[in-house]
This record gives structure tokens, C-alpha cells and sequence, in this order.
């Protein structure tokens, strides 16, 4: 009966798919790695999704990707990656030139994607004028399930992670308005972007919740290492970017400031202060196809700290509380890559096709790219990470290499091999932390 | 929009200089078409391959296509065809050789993926939508360049 009806259900998508013009398949991706930091030596991950689309072509399309994952922590996990009806008009010759528009689940990320860059449930809309583009977005992150969310902003969220009872991720409502304006003088584009956070646990706790994770109240006296309250803040953003006078080098530069509230335990009793913090970055960028595709980066960002920061997550023990704290987590390194909150980090990369003089299309495509990482901390108070001496002044917290190739010979078939060291700084890290720490990950993906 | 006009500019040159004459009629008014026909996008796509002569016809290209077995069911010369089985015509009719599940199924839905894997298919490479003339034309004058640049 069972196979019966998983039948139908696949001769009924697919005659959907044929009449309508959808578009659907499957895709797997495998990942291996062994590492020497951890509690697994050994990992992997195999993942599998069947994704739907119809014609990206036309002003409405619709997509979907459900993934099922096993790894070696949790042998299941069924997720809904992708669901969104998207929207892209032309106007006519009054008011905005297009007018476009996602609803359901999709990324939203600000324009540098070190404060957000994650999946969310809700809608974006944006208007393209000759002279600039407005965006709004709104998303919720209570509905994500709990494995695939880096939304972590309070001592709260963090225990959450750890109680199998709890199934969804931290309830978030996230919206950002932003303003491009696209070669304004000498092709350069300047981006200005007010986006806010609201932490949404106090709507949603109920007799259910479990007891450590229920928030504090205002005005508690006792003290309470582990628990915590609402996180909410805001962040208003300018970037700056484009061509460096008429060469092929382009730089980018942004800077944000970090606002908001998070419960402080000071004078036997807690009480929300303010957030005042910033992110601060930018980057070089040189690219040249002759040079077998060559490309050679220089960034970095530098996001502000807290000394008297206990805990990275509200940590705050006298006056504002200074630690920038982004909504999601971005990648850093392969292997060390900590939240840009008490972070400074620069990053040289070099990145070519070395067969790209090739005449055979198989390996014109291979990638080979490497970057080194130095990371310090801007104050001694806590960062994201573990393994933190705290009784250490040294604000240098190591430096990260890592290698990786990629190719895709074929529409279908992927691979990339990668390689990461990290080298801590032993006067910064506990001694069971300290020594050096190696990634080797091969991933694979197919596409059926 | 000036960009784009450019574009489309030197592909129909690109076209027009490597077809012969009798396919520059075709050419021009594929480029019309709302949506690509069979007819005309066969007997571009054959003609450039040099499969069927220039003095043929839309129906010399589909009567060819059925006997080489590259579409089993008969279609009308003005009918729509779909970006997969364009795309798979351009596969076949030049050689072209495909990812690992276009090697195994030999089919128009992965014909397309290929095509726009190797970006001869700008945005959405979806096998059952239809495709303007213009578009047509666009992919088969980035292919013949690519030919001629790998040549």
C-alpha cells in the first residue's frame, strides 16, 4: 500500500512537472573529513534533495528543495531548504524600473553577510530605480530546525543547542532595509542598511518550556551563571565599493554600528543595558584572466570587544556591554572560525585555474585556491570560541592555512579537496587546546 | 539595453558569416518568433552543422531529425519547441559531448543542464520551457563560437 502510494505521488509530480513546465531533480552531496580536534576524529555527512522549479524565465516562478541528511551525529534529518514564490516585474516609464519580490523561505543576508546571512521564513521585496535599489526583508527563524541554524545571539539560544527536546531554532524576527546606489560617482556604490533583530522567546515561552531555558526577568536577584534573557539589537550599516581609478583592482569598505539591549547582572540584580558596538572591514581584490584566471584577495574586519565580556554569549558584567554580535554565524576559516564579536581578522588568499592553458574542457575548470587567516582578539575579554585561557593578556589567538582544489569536470559531478591547519597561539588557549589542529575534507556532489 | 542590442548584434553577424546565404532569411525571422518554432530552429541548427544542405527546407530538417532518431514524435514545422530539446538538437547535430547522466540517458533534459553548465544558456536552464528566437539564436551563435575558438 505504502509503495503504492509513493508511486502515485512520483507519476504525480512528474506529469506535473511534464505539463507544467516544472523543472525538478535529485541532488546528493557526500562529505568526509578526519580532523585532529574535537570529539570526532572521523566525520561525514551525506545529504539528499529533491528540488522543484518552474521557468525562472517568467515574472512569477515558484521553487522547492527538501533534503533528507545523514551524518554521523543524527542519522535523520528532513528539512525544507528552499520554498519561495518569486516575483520579477518591469514597470513602465513612471516609477521604478522593476519592482521584485521572494515570499517563504529564503536567504537574507545585509550586504556584506558577516551580520546575516541565513535562511529565513517570510518576504523581501525591492525596487529597482535608474538611480538606486530599495530593499526590504522581513524573516522569522523559529521555524528552521535547530541543526541548520547559526542564529545565536543570547545564553539561551546557546543552551537551547544542547536539548534534544527542543526541535526549532531561536525565534528571531530579522528585518533589514537597505539602499544601493549603484555607480554614484567614479563606479563606485554605496550602500546604506538599518537592520534590527528581535528576540521573540518571551511570545513564545509557555508552560511546556523546559525550565533552563526560560528567560530572567528584569529586577532577579540571584545570580544565575548559565541563564539568560532577550537579546535584541539593531545595526546601521554604509559600505562603500567599486574599481580602484581605471585598473582591475576593487575594494570594498563597510562599517556598522551595533545597537540594542541584553540583560546585565550588576548590583545583585539583573537589568537590560544598552549595546554599543561596531564592525568595521573592508578588502582589496585583483583579478586577471590572462594570468591563468588568477585571482589574489586582501581583507579583513574587525569587530569590537568587551574586556569585562565573561561569557561571549551576554556576558556583559559592568556598563554597556561592547561585543559586536551578529546574527549568524559566517565562515571564517576551515577550521578555526569564531563569531565576529571581540574579532580581529585578515585574510590573504590566492586563488587560479592552473590547467585553464589547457585545450581539453575536462580540467580547464579545476580550482586551486589558498589562504592564510591570522586571528587576534580586540580585547581580552571572551570570544566565541572554547579553550580560552582566561587568565591570559596575550590578544593574538593564532593563525589558520588552508588549501583546497575543485573540480567539476561535468554539469553533474563535483569534487573538491580541502585542507586546513590551525596554529593557536599557546599563551592564548588552555594546554588540552593548544597544539596545532589539521582538516582534510573530500566532498563529492552529484547531480541527477 | 544597449549592452544587449550589441550582443545580440555581433552573434547574428557571427551567424550570418559562418551559415550560408539561404539560412539569413531563417535567421531573420527566428529572431521574430515569440517563441522558437521547430522548423526554423532545426533547420537553423542543422544548416550551421552542416548536416543538410542550404537549399533545404524546415521540412528537410525535421524529415532529418526523425531519421537520425534525435525526436521520435512528429512535430508541426510552427510548433514551440522547449529549451531541452533545442539544446539537445545542438548536442547532437554538433557532437557535443555531455556530463555523466547525459552520456547515460542521451536525453533533452540533461542536453539543456550541459548547455548551461557550459554557458551557452544564460539563466534558466530548465528543459521544459519554451525560449524566444532570439535566445535561440543567442545559444547557437555562442556554441559555433565556442567551436571555433576550441577548433
Amino acid at each position: 500500500m505504502k509503495k503504492k502510494f509513493s508511486l502515485i505521488i512520483i507519476l504525480f509530480v512528474l506529469g506535473i512537472s511534464l505539463s507544467f513546465g516544472f523543472d525538478l531533480g535529485l541532488s546528493a552531496d557526500n562529505s568526509t573529513s578526519i580532523n585532529t580536534y574535537g570529539e570526532r576524529f572521523f566525520g561525514h555527512w551525506d545529504k539528499l534533495a529533491l528540488w522543484l522549479r518552474t521557468n525562472r524565465e517568467k515574472p512569477l516562478s515558484f521553487s522547492f528543495t527538501g533534503s533528507y541528511t545523514f551524518s554521523l551525529e543524527r542519522p535523520y534529518l528532513f528539512d525544507v531548504d528552499d520554498l519561495r514564490l518569486k516575483g520579477k516585474f518591469l514597470s513602465g516609464l513612471k516609477g521604478p524600473a522593476s519592482f521584485e519580490f521572494d515570499i517563504g523561505r529564503y536567504q537574507l543576508s545585509d550586504f556584506t553577510g558577516l551580520v546575516v546571512s541565513h535562511k529565513a521564513d517570510g518576504f523581501r521585496f525591492g525596487f529597482r530605480y535608474p538611480f538606486a535599489y530599495v530593499e526590504a526583508s522581513f524573516g522569522f527563524t523559529g521555524l528552521l530546525l535547530k541543526p541548520n541554524s547559526t542564529v545565536i545571539l543570547s545564553r539561551v539560544d546557546a543552551l537551547s543547542t544542547g536539548i534534544d527536546k527542543i526541535k526549532l531554532g531561536s525565534p528571531r524576527l530579522i528585518g533589514e532595509l537597505a539602499v544601493q546606489f549603484p555607480g554614484l560617482f567614479l563606479r563606485q556604490n554605496i550602500t546604506l542598511s538599518a537592520l534590527f533583530q528581535e528576540d521573540l522567546r518571551s511570545t513564545f515561552q509557555n508552560v511546556n518550556t523546559p525550565p533552563e531555558v526560560k528567560l530572567l526577568e528584569e529586577g532577579e536577584k540571584s545570580y544565575y551563571p548559565e541563564k539568560g534573557g532577550s537579546v535584541d539589537s539593531q545595526y546601521f550599516g554604509l559600505g562603500i565599493g567599486g574599481p580602484i581609478g581605471g585598473t582591475s583592482i576593487y575594494y570594498d569598505a563597510f562599517f556598522y554600528l551595533g545597537t540594542g539591549r541584553t540583560l546585565t547582572y550588576i548590583e545583585n540584580m539583573y537589568t537590560y543595558t544598552s549595546i554599543f558596538s561596531y564592525l568595521t572591514g573592508g578588502g582589496v581584490r585583483y583579478y586577471n584572466e590572462a594570468l591563468l584566471f588568477s585571482t589574489i584577495a586582501l581583507s579583513g574586519a574587525f569587530a569590537s570587544g568587551d574586556s569585562d565580556q565573561m561569557t561571549f554569549f551576554e556576558g556583559n558584567t559592568q556598563g554597556k556591554a561592547t561585543t559586536f554580535t551578529p546574527v549568524s554565524k559566517s565562515t571564517l576559516g576551515l577550521i578555526f572560525s569564531p563569531r565576529l564579536g571581540n574579532i580581529f581578522y585578515l585574510q590573504a588568499s590566492y586563488g587560479l585555474k592552473p590547467l585553464s592553458i589547457l585545450k581539453n574542457d575536462l580540467f580547464k575548470e579545476l580550482q586551486v585556491s589558498v589562504k592564510g587567516i591570522p586571528f587576534f582578539r580586540t580585547t581580552t575579554g571572551s570570544i566565541s570560541e572554547a579553550g580560552i585561557d582566561k587568565t591570559s593578556t596575550d590578544k593574538y589567538l593564532g593563525t589558520e592555512i588552508d588549501g583546497s582544489v575543485s573540480f567539476r569536470p561535468f554539469s553533474d559531478l563535483g569534487a573538491g579537496l580541502s585542507v586546513g591547519l590551525f596554529m593557536p597561539n599557546e599563551k592564548v588557549f588552555i594546554e588540552e587546546m593548544s597544539g596545532l589542529r589539521f582538516l582534510l575534507r573530500l566532498d563529492f556532489s552529484l547531480l541527477f | 539595453m544597449k549592452k544587449r542590442f550589441l550582443l545580440v548584434f555581433t552573434l547574428y553577424f557571427y551567424l550570418v558569416f559562418s551559415m550560408p546565404a539561404q539560412s539569413n532569411a531563417v535567421l531573420d525571422s527566428l529572431l521574430e518568433e515569440e517563441k522558437a518554432t521547430w522548423g526554423k530552429c532545426s533547420y537553423l541548427v542543422l544548416s550551421a552543422a552542416g548536416i543538410i544542405p542550404e537549399d533545404a527546407s524546415e521540412e528537410d530538417a525535421m524529415r532529418t531529425i526523425m531519421e537520425r532518431g534525435w525526436q521520435r514524435r512528429e512535430k508541426a514545422t510552427d510548433e514551440p519547441i522547449k529549451l531541452g530539446r533545442y539544446s539537445f538538437l545542438i548536442m547532437q547535430a554538433f557532437d557535443l559531448k555531455g556530463g555523466i547522466m547525459y552520456t547515460i540517458f542521451r536525453s533533452p533534459r540533461y542536453a539543456s543542464r550541459e548547455l548551461g553548465f557550459k554557458g551557452f544558456i544564460r539563466g534558466d536552464s530548465g528543459a521544459y520551457r519554451t525560449l524566444t528566437g532570439e535566445e535561440a539564436v543567442r545559444i547557437l551563435g555562442r556554441v559555433l563560437e565556442w567551436k571555433g575558438a576550441s577548433r
